[in-house]
C-alpha cells in the first residue's frame, strides 16, 4: 500500500499542468501596434514572461484581440506552417513581435510549480504581419 | 568520399532552385478622388490643399501597408499632357475613364471625402472607399463611413483624414478584405462577359449548322468557351445573340506569362471566324465591339 502510494505521488508530480486558457485584454491600440494583458505560467519569472508574450501573439494571430483594432485574425486557415510558427514563438520568435513587455502583477503560484503572472505586452502588428506572409502562413497581397 | 559529398552538396543546390517561391508581383493602386453628389472631384483635388492631403493621406494608408500606389498627381499630368490642355476646368470629356484606362494601376480605389460643418463650428470628416479591378469592374472591397472624427477649421486635414482611416482598425479591414478578394481571384479567375451578336449585315448566324457533326455555330462557341474558361466556369443564354457571362479567365498562362481579356479576345475573334467556315473563298471578317465596360468582349458575327 505504502508503494501504491509513492508511485501514485510520482506519477501525479510528472503529470503535465493542464491549463486554462490565458485571459488577454485588451488595453490600447495605436498606429500598428496593440498592447494588451495578458496572462502567462512558468517555474519561474523567464518562463512566464515568455509564455505571456506568446499568449498575446497567439491570441492577435489567430482569434484577434475583441474590443482593439484587430478584432480580426491574421491567420484564419491553421495549418502546418502556421503549427511550426506556434512552434517558433515558443523556441524565442516571441521577441521579433514584441515591442515592449512588463510585468503588471507578481507571480502567484498555479499548480504545483508552475505559476502565474499578468504581463502588458505590445505588438508590433506590422512586422507580425510581413512575417506571416514571408513564411507563407498569410496570403502576400499581389499576383 | 569527396565525390559522395560534392554529390550531396549539387544535389541540394539543385534542389533548393527548384523549391525556390515564385515572387509575388504586387498590383499597382491607383486612389481616384471620387464626389457622389453631383461634385466635380477634379476640380476640388486641383484647388483645395486640403482635399488633395487627404488623398495623399490615404495614399499613404496604402503604402504603411506595404502596397503599390499610383501617384494620382502624375496620372493627371500625363493626362494633361497626352490631351495638351494646361487646365482641367471645363472639360468635356470623361476624365475619370481616361485617367482609369491610361493608367498602369491594376486596382483603382474611388475615394470619396465627406465633410460636414457642425452647428457648434466644427467639421465632421467621413471617408467612403471602393476599391475596383480595373480589367473587369469587379467590385474587390469598400470602406463605409462608421466612424467621423469633429474638427476645428484650422486642423491639418491629412492628419485627420488618416485618424479617420485608423480609427476601429478601418482601413486595416479594408486592406484585409482586399488581399482576401484579390487573392481570390488570382485563385478563381477574372471574370468577363461576352457579347456576340447578329446584325442585319451579318450573313452568318448562330444557328448555321456548320462541320460534319451539323452543330449550330453557338454550340460550338459554347464547346470552346466551355474548354477556355478558367475551371470551366461560365454561363450562357442565347437566341439571336449568344451572352456568355461569369466567364472566369485566369490571370497568368500555363508559362505563368500575364493572361488578360485582351488575349481571351484575339483567341475566341479567331475561332469565331474558323467556325464560320470560307465562303467563296473569302475568309469571314468578325467584327469587335467597341469598348464601352472594362471585363465586357463584343463580337458581331460576319
Amino acid at each position: 500500500m505504502k508503494y501504491l502510494c509513492l508511485i501514485l505521488l510520482f506519477c501525479m508530480g510528472c503529470s503535465p499542468v493542464v491549463q486554462s486558457p490565458a485571459i488577454v485584454s485588451h488595453v490600447e491600440s495605436t498606429n500598428g501596434i496593440v498592447t494588451v494583458s495578458t496572462e502567462g505560467y512558468g517555474n519561474d519569472l523567464r518562463e512566464i514572461k515568455a509564455s505571456s508574450a506568446c499568449n498575446a501573439i497567439s491570441r492577435l494571430t489567430f482569434e484577434g484581440i475583441a474590443g482593439s483594432s484587430y478584432s480580426r485574425a491574421l491567420v484564419t486557415n491553421v495549418d502546418r506552417k502556421a503549427e511550426r510558427f506556434i512552434d517558433g514563438l515558443a523556441e524565442g520568435d516571441w521577441s521579433r513581435y514584441v515591442i515592449s513587455i512588463s510585468q503588471e502583477s507578481e507571480a502567484a503560484r498555479f499548480k504545483g510549480r508552475t505559476k502565474v503572472a499578468t504581463f502588458i505586452v505590445s505588438l508590433d502588428v506590422q512586422t507580425l504581419r510581413k512575417a506571416l506572409e514571408e513564411k507563407g502562413i498569410v496570403r502576400e497581397f499581389g499576383f | 568520399m569527396r565525390y559522395f559529398i560534392l554529390g550531396i552538396f549539387l544535389c541540394t543546390h539543385v534542389l533548393n532552385g527548384f523549391c525556390q517561391d515564385v515572387n509575388t508581383v504586387q498590383p499597382s493602386i491607383l486612389i481616384m478622388p471620387y464626389v457622389s453628389s453631383g461634385g466635380n472631384a477634379l476640380e476640388l483635388f486641383e484647388s483645395d490643399n486640403s482635399y488633395r492631403s487627404c488623398i495623399a493621406a490615404i495614399e499613404e494608408a496604402f503604402q504603411k501597408r506595404g502596397f503599390v500606389t499610383d501617384d494620382f498627381q502624375e496620372a493627371l499630368n500625363r493626362l494633361k499632357t497626352d490631351n495638351q490642355i494646361n487646365s482641367l476646368n471645363n472639360i468635356e470629356f470623361d476624365w475619370e475613364k481616361s485617367i482609369r484606362d491610361n493608367s498602369g494601376a491594376d486596382i483603382v480605389v474611388k475615394s470619396e471625402i465627406i465633410i460636414t460643418p457642425q452647428s457648434s463650428g466644427l467639421n465632421r470628416m467621413e471617408i467612403i472607399l471602393k476599391a475596383v479591378e480595373k480589367a473587369s469592374s469587379g467590385a474587390l472591397a469598400s470602406l463605409t463611413p462608421d466612424v467621423s472624427i469633429p474638427y476645428p477649421d484650422d486642423a491639418p486635414t491629412g492628419t485627420i483624414a488618416i485618424k479617420v482611416l485608423e480609427r476601429n482598425g478601418q482601413i486595416d479591414s479594408f486592406l484585409d478584405n482586399l488581399n482576401d478578394k484579390f487573392g481570390a481571384m488570382v485563385e478563381n479567375g477574372r471574370v468577363v462577359k461576352i457579347e456576340v451578336y447578329e446584325t442585319d449585315d451579318s450573313e452568318y448566324s448562330l444557328e448555321d449548322e456548320v462541320g460534319d457533326d451539323y452543330d449550330y455555330i453557338s454550340d460550338l462557341l459554347n464547346d470552346w468557351i466551355s474548354e477556355n474558361s478558367y475551371k470551366n466556369y461560365y454561363k450562357v443564354k442565347t437566341g439571336n445573340r449568344a451572352i456568355f457571362y461569369e466567364i472566369k479567365i485566369p490571370l497568368k498562362d500555363e508559362n505563368g506569362n500575364n493572361y488578360n481579356e485582351s488575349l481571351f479576345e484575339r483567341k475566341m475573334r479567331k475561332k469565331i471566324a474558323e467556325f464560320c467556315e470560307m465562303r467563296d473563298g473569302v475568309r469571314p471578317r468578325v467584327g469587335r465591339g467597341d469598348y464601352q465596360a472594362a471585363g465586357l468582349i463584343k463580337f458581331y458575327m460576319p
